[in-house]
């Protein structure tokens, strides 16, 4: 046994004479009833908060209409790949398709499937609050439908106005961040925003017009 | 007695950053990199935390091997999803090699799908540094 | 297969009690949990099945503190006795660094005692490691029932069963009373961490 070898294991034996010296407990051990640790999560307001997830899963807005997109964007929440992203662009362009005459439903579905293409495309490397752009989108559609019949196209176009400026916010977020990580793909996606934004601008010149008519209609004649 | 992973310090400087770098700053509460023994051989969080992180690694080595044995009772290779979800915070494991386990605990605001990715891609960039 | 983490300066080891089912392996880990709380400042976690058995195992970490400069970690297990758990008590004994084979002083447990040895080594066979080269204590537990006029193995009878071939270092001890139960932790401490640093060493 080498000196450095000695000193180790006088080292050891010390600490191990010291940790486990019965004779010399500094304090009687009081029967520890609850540990600190195992009482520390409790301190959390667990039971305290509404149960968000259970209300994802059991009653989200736009009922039958919306139902298979519902579901794949939960599918989402699990698994992210090629298959599920591929089935969602399918199920907005069915959608598209049936709803092709309502201009509301048309650009609401533009935004989701934008973002669509680009976490199919990017996937890893997109930007990390894209799933939950998706789901204010959508749920925001989903709202939309629900609530078809009670809306003025007024309160539709602010409503949409609202989603759109957050979907524009995203938008500069990731270009942002797409900027230093891949530019090829960022060409193509500007494009998507730029048709997206034509089609929002056309439509909402649309929409200008009618509301001025109407306003001007409204208006009681000047005496 | 073999060691488990002979890591010199700028290995182990590496991983952390991967960690840090694909899981933290998504918003992950705490990651940890075990081994099946259930030592602890990296630990981050995000500064809000205090997880009992060598019993958590104990259980988890534990846990892994316990439902692995359960996937060959039923004939699967092994389940590519180990989750467990909390009211709060939630739990995610994943193999990195036959050895390691990445356990993740992140919160409602990281959705699991995401966090999935995000880890086969840290488990992709730590494969690469063993070469 | 202790873990060494260079940049935290920090070595983990693992420390398995093995034995028969009912033998006091889970009772070893809760004296030294209760006797030295104050000290340990660890927590305890066990994994229980109905009727107080452990299922799968317990843990008990213990930081030793600093030695030449790296942190010792020390991380004790238990296995599940009981024989329809082997799948568990395999699972515990990947990568284990030592071992303390808590053996039933009880003349009934006698057999329980040299099956339950056996099934250690070739549980440890099955990842290439001989029980003769692992760190080993023997503990002879329940010594205090002679006492209570409970007929007990003697001593050169058990050393004969279990240990005349290993040769290993042996206690007699009570896990209830916590007669030699530090004793025989500090024991197998001391010879893991020896056995390591020779490792360390020959690498």
């Amino acid at each position: 046994m080498t000196d450095k070898e000695d000193a180790l294991s006088t080292a050891l034996d010390q600490r191990l004479d010291d940790l486990f010296d019965e004779g010399n407990l500094d304090v009687e051990e009081p029967k520890p009833s609850v540990s600190e640790k195992s009482s520390a999560p409790k301190d959390k307001p667990q039971n305290s908060r509404p149960n968000n997830f259970k209300a994802t899963e059991s009653q989200q807005p736009g009922g039958e209409v919306m139902r298979g997109l519902n579901a794949l964007l939960l599918s989402m929440e699990w698994e992210i790949d090629d298959s599920v992203m591929s089935k969602y662009l399918a199920e907005i362009q069915r959608l598209q398709e049936l709803h092709k005459d309502d201009m509301f439903f048309i650009n609401f579905t533009k935004m989701l499937e934008s973002i669509g293409l680009y976490l199919k495309r990017h996937k890893v490397h997109a930007h990390q609050d894209t799933l939950k752009i998706l789901q204010e989108i959508q749920a925001g559609l989903g709202l939309l439908v629900d609530m078809q019949d009670s809306l003025s196209d007024k309160e539709k176009k602010i409503y949409f106005n609202q989603t759109y400026e957050r979907f524009q916010v995203f938008r500069k977020q990731i270009t942002g961040k797409s900027a230093d990580v891949t530019k090829a793909s960022l060409n193509k996606n500007t494009e998507l925003v730029t048709l997206i934004r034509g089609i929002v601008r056309k439509e909402l010149a649309m929409l200008r017009k009618e509301l001025l008519e109407e306003l001007r209609s409204a208006q009681p004649k000047q005496p | 007695m073999e060691f488990t992973l002979d890591l010199d310090r700028q290995q182990i400087e590496k991983i952390e950053k991967i960690l840090d770098e694909e899981l933290i700053e998504l918003g992950v509460i705490n990651v940890i990199l075990l081994d099946l023994a259930g030592n602890v051989i990296i630990n981050l969080d995000n500064g809000s935390t205090q997880h009992d992180v060598y019993s958590l690694a104990a259980l988890a080595a534990g846990n892994f091997g316990a439902v692995s044995a359960m996937a060959n009772l039923i004939g699967e290779q092994e389940f590519s999803l180990l989750f467990h979800k909390g009211e709060t915070d939630s739990i995610h494991f994943s193999k990195v090699t036959d050895d390691l386990l990445l356990l993740s605990i992140f919160g409602k605001e990281v959705s699991l799908g995401f966090l999935r990715l995000k880890v086969s891609e840290a488990v992709r960039k730590i494969e690469s540094l063993f070469g | 297969m202790a873990l060494i983490n260079p940049k935290k300066k920090e070595v983990q080891v693992k420390i398995v009690y093995y034995g028969p089912g009912r033998g006091g392996k889970t009772t070893n880990l809760e004296y030294i949990n209760q006797k030295f709380k104050s000290r340990i400042k660890a927590e305890m976690v066990t994994v229980k099945t109905y009727g107080d058995r452990t299922l799968f195992f317990d843990f008990l970490p213990l930081d030793i503190g600093s030695i030449n400069g790296y942190d010792i970690k020390i991380q004790f297990y238990t296995v599940p006795g009981q024989v329809k758990y082997n799948a568990t008590r395999k699972l515990v004994l990947r990568g284990v660094d030592g071992i303390v084979f808590v053996a039933d002083s009880m003349g009934l447990r006698r057999e329980m005692n040299i099956r339950s040895l056996q099934n250690l080594e070739e549980n440890l066979r099955s990842f290439n490691k001989d029980l003769s080269r692992i760190p080993l204590v023997f503990q002879y537990n329940k010594r205090d029932l002679a006492a209570h006029n409970i007929a007990l193995l003697p001593l050169e009878t058990m050393q004969q069963d279990l240990n005349a071939k290993l040769n290993a270092p042996y206690l007699e001890a009570s896990a209830i009373t916590g007669d030699n139960v530090a004793l025989t932790m500090k024991k197998i401490i001391s010879i893991t961490i020896g056995s390591l640093k020779k490792k360390l060493e020959e690498k």
